[in-house]
Order: structure tokens, then C-alpha cells, then sequence
């Protein structure tokens, strides 16, 4: 409720004079219109998912750090620096700027030829994050070698390339490999991807589960690595034996070293993931960005992180 | 709670956003941009709403506001003014959108939004939970046209809009202090044009 002007204290309106009493009665009654006002308006058409949605899609076409300019700032002013002085700096600078160039090429190069994947090689986003200790690129944006992890009741909704979804459970940790790849070091992570739409692959310690269009869930404690797969087939490859293995619908798999044992599936997606998908896009809204718990800069957050438990449920 | 962002709503009407999610904003975040539109687009949408007149355009300026936010971050001064500062980009685009049409702010909402407010009952609570079975709305527009533009900006923002005092100041750009002496002589003024028409506060009252 607004607090009239003459409740207010003197420093905060800025002058002493008392307002008369004729004054006070209209400003109560612009307050109580103006409530009422807002409640309708809110009324008329609500505020929530719909803008929430629409600002997502436009601060995704943003650049991640677009807008400080403070590093072009500081070269240019080093060069007009040197442009000031002697036509000596000026062929310094020059020779300078090749040979950096020159580096930089070797080094491009040499990455490609060594396969090792650059981290610029960006690969998906990240939605909704809750709990305490969870951790998320501060941008939201996912690069080839990020790594996302959560504790006990934390949770990460994330897209990787165009067609696959996925949620991190608690007490997990997963690295994104890159646009079609992820490696589950600990947890559980339940994936969804559009079928054909090439193949998808989820790597844990004991295997890798290719994807072809399916929705399934990967859990790895360490032991033994659990597949459960609800709808389409998977192709699953131990990674102790190489041998190849296929799942169908409602079908499980548990692969430890070189064993790969069919077992029933659930035949259903786990509750964590229904409960997800049952809220609304509002109510996770509420229910996550309001709270403080959603640690944005990786650094200062992996100091807290410790290794998840064994998960002994399974 | 302010209807319609699900927020805690302080009782001065500030929006009250944590200092982490300020933080994270000034690093970049889109996850930050988006809890800070969950706490205050739904307020900076109405009060462009009631500026522009036109409900559609109040949304698009309203997003508009936050990608600038944004895109321009580096330039907000103090995290404490992170609310005004929001305020007064959308005020500014406002403005610039109504130049670009050569009309005049409405302040108050337009004809056509006075008329879908009137249709809808009102969350609020108050003897009388919708807004169609009296004029008050209408009168104290018509009165508050009379008033000088700076006035007519206070009154909205202040009991409208709901901000505190001194949100209603830097949004603004003028000295907390009058503030209080603007929006005094304001309600003054408007209680005579009132009178002058043979108003009494109990008519407007439901």
C-alpha cells in the first residue's frame, strides 16, 4: 500500500509543510484508485510467461557480453598512443601485430590438427537452475567443456544443439562435449531429443548411449552406469568391450566394465522429470528465479562444490 | 504482492531485487535480466501502458527497456538505483515512441484502456473489487490533464505506478526534495479543479 505524503517522514518528501486536510483526502483516494487500477490492469492481461518468453528469445540473439566495449577502448587508445610519438613505433607496432598474428595462426592450426576442441564452440543454454550450489555459466550459455553440477535438491533444465533436452537431476555432474555429445560424470541426467534428427550421444564412464530419437534417462554412481528408456531405441556401446547393444522402448540396462545386463525398464519418465514438466512455465518462474540460490559465476562456485554421494537408490 | 509479477512487494512499493541478481546482471547474465523482468516488467509494462494509451505497444516498449538495460549496463551507477534506472529508460522510450506518432502522453491510460479496465474486475482489495460501477478513474483523468506535464508525471508515478519517493525522483531526474513540493501542489490543484466542477472526494469514492 502506497503510504500518503503526509505520513511520510520529512527527508523522504523533502520539505516539512504539513498537507491540509482536503489534500490527504485525495491523496487517499489516489491510492486506493490506484491499486485498484493495477489489479485490473493485471487483470486485463496478465504478466507473466508469455513477455517472460518473448524477452528470452530476444536476449538470446544478444551477444553474451555485448555492451562494456571497455577492451576495444583500451587498444585503441594504445594506438593512436604510438601514432603520436615516431613513425619507429608505428613499424614496431606493425611487426609486432604480425608476428602475434602469426602465432595465433600457428596455434589455430595446431588445435585443429590435435582435435582438441575449442571452448568458442558454443553448444546449447541453460533454462531454469535451482538449488543450493548449483552451478551454471553466469550467461546461461553452454561452450564444449563447460560443466554443470548440482547438490541435493538442485536441478538444471539445458538445450544442447537444436534437438535435444535435458535435465539434470541432483547430485550430478555433466560436461557438455558439444552441440552433440555430453559426458555424465556423476548423477542422473533425463534426455529428450527430436527423432531424426541425427545422432545424439550421452557418454558416461561405462558406455555410450547413442541417441536416435528417444526419450530416456542415464544415471552413473561410479559402479555402474543405469539406462532406462521410455520411448524410441537406443544403440548403447560399453566402453570397456566396445560392445554394441540396442534398447528398445520400456527396456533397461545396467553396464559395469565389459557386462551388459537387459533388466525391466520403468517405462515412464522418473517423477522428478514428470514434476518438471507438469509445472507450469509461470510457476517455475516463481518457484525458482525469486530464490538466491542459483550461484551465476562458475568460479566462485566450484569452491563449494564437493563430490556427490554414491547413489545407492538404484 | 504485486498482482501479476509475483513478487514481494514492499509496503513503500519498492521492488525489491537481491544484490546477487544485481551482481550477476552487471556480469552479463540473461538469467539475472530475466528474475529482474519477472520482479518489475509487469510494473514498467503498466506504467507504459498508462503512458503510451496502447496495451500492445507498452509491451514491446517494456521488453524493449530490458534489452537496452542490458545491452547498456555498464553505464548503471548504483546498483541501489537499479530500479529508476529501468523506470527512466522506459519512460524515455515512452516518450520517443509518442513523439514519433506526434501525440501527447496519455499519463492516465487511453479511452479504449479506461474501457478494457472497465470490463475487468479488479484483484485489489477494496469495497468494491471492480472499477465499472463509477467514473473515478475518468474524473481524476480529466482532472489531472489540467495540471503542468511534471505534475501530472509525479501523481502517476507516485500513486499510480506505485513507487516510492525517491524511485519517482531519479526516474524522473529531479531533487528528492521537490518531489514532495511538486506532487503537494499538485494534489492542491487538482482538489480545486475538483471543486470547481462540483466534486467532493465522496464522489469519486465507491
Amino acid at each position: 500500500m502506497t503510504q500518503p505524503l503526509h505520513q511520510t517522514a520529512a527527508s523522504d518528501r523533502g520539505e516539512a509543510r504539513p498537507a491540509d486536510a482536503e489534500s490527504r483526502g485525495l491523496e487517499r483516494t489516489l491510492i486506493a484508485t490506484g491499486s485498484r487500477m493495477r489489479g485490473a490492469m493485471d487483470a486485463a492481461r496478465p504478466f507473466g510467461a508469455d513477455q517472460l518468453r518473448s524477452l528470452r528469445q530476444k536476449l538470446a540473439a544478444e551477444r553474451p557480453h555485448a555492451g562494456t566495449g571497455a577492451a576495444g577502448a583500451t587498444i585503441a587508445g594504445a594506438g593512436g598512443a604510438g601514432g603520436a610519438t615516431s613513425g619507429g613505433w608505428i613499424a614496431w607496432w606493425r611487426g609486432a601485430l604480425l608476428v602475434a598474428a602469426a602465432l595465433f595462426l600457428l596455434g589455430a592450426v595446431a588445435m585443429a590438427v590435435l582435435s582438441v576442441p575449442l571452448r568458442a564452440s558454443f553448444s546449447g543454454r541453460v533454462h531454469y537452475a535451482a538449488g543450493g550450489g548449483t552451478v551454471v555459466p553466469a550467461d546461461g550459455a553452454l561452450y564444449a567443456g563447460t560443466r554443470l553440477a548440482t547438490m541435493a535438491g538442485g536441478g538444471v533444465e539445458f538445450d544442447v544443439g537444436p534437438h535435444a533436452s535435458l535435465y539434470l537431476g541432483e547430485e550430478s555432474r555433466i560436461v557438455i562435449d558439444g552441440p552433440d555429445q555430453v559426458t555424465l560424470e556423476a548423477g542422473v541426467v533425463w534426455t529428450s531429443v527430436k527423432a531424426g534428427h541425427g545422432d545424439f550421444r550421452v557418454a558416461t564412464a561405462d558406455a555410450t548411449v547413442h541417441v536416435v530419437g528417444t526419450a530416456f534417462e542415464v544415471a552413473a554412481d561410479g559402479a555402474a552406469t543405469m539406462v532406462d528408456l521410455v520411448k524410441g531405441h537406443l544403440r548403447i556401446e560399453a566402453a570397456a568391450s566396445g560392445e554394441r547393444r540396442d534398447l528398445e522402448a520400456g527396456g533397461a540396462m545396467t553396464i559395469a566394465g565389459a557386462s551388459m545386463q537387459q533388466r525391466d525398464g520403468r517405462g515412464a519418465p522418473p517423477a522428478w522429470v514428470l514434476s518438471l514438466n507438469r509445472e507450469s512455465l509461470t510457476n517455475r518462474d516463481l518457484k525458482y528465479f525469486p530464490s538466491a540460490t542459483v550461484l551465476d559465476a562458475e568460479d566462485t562456485a566450484s569452491s563449494s562444490l564437493a563430490p556427490p554421494p554414491p547413489d545407492d537408490t538404484r | 504482492m504485486d498482482a501479476g509479477t509475483g513478487q514481494p512487494d514492499a509496503d513503500d512499493g519498492r521492488i525489491v531485487i537481491d544484490e546477487v541478481t544485481v551482481a550477476a546482471f552487471r556480469g552479463g547474465s540473461h538469467g539475472a535480466v530475466e528474475r529482474i523482468f519477472a520482479a518489475s516488467g509487469g510494473r514498467v509494462r503498466n506504467y507504459l501502458w498508462m503512458m503510451t494509451g496502447s496495451l500492445e505497444t507498452a509491451e514491446e516498449l517494456a521488453q524493449e527497456t530490458f534489452l537496452i538495460a542490458f545491452r547498456q549496463r555498464a553505464r548503471l551507477r548504483d546498483d541501489d538505483r537499479l530500479v529508476s534506472w529501468l523506470f527512466g529508460i522506459a519512460r524515455n522510450l515512452g516518450l520517443k515512441e509518442l513523439r514519433r506518432r506526434r501525440r501527447r502522453p496519455e499519463y492516465l491510460l487511453s479511452e479504449e484502456g479506461l474501457g478494457m479496465l472497465e470490463e475487468e474486475p479488479s484483484n485489489a482489495p477494496g469495497p468494491d473489487s471492480g472499477l465499472a460501477r463509477d467514473h473515478t478513474l475518468r474524473i481524476l483523468k480529466e482532472a489531472l490533464k489540467e495540471l503542468r506535464e511534471i505534475e501530472q508525471e509525479m501523481i502517476v508515478l507516485r500513486f499510480f505506478v506505485h513507487l516510492p519517493l525517491k524511485e519517482v525522483a531519479d526516474t524522473l531526474g529531479v531533487p528528492l526534495g521537490s518531489v514532495g513540493t511538486t506532487l503537494q501542489r499538485g494534489l492542491a490543484k487538482m482538489k480545486t479543479i475538483l471543486d470547481d466542477r462540483g466534486l467532493g472526494l465522496e464522489d469519486l469514492m465507491p
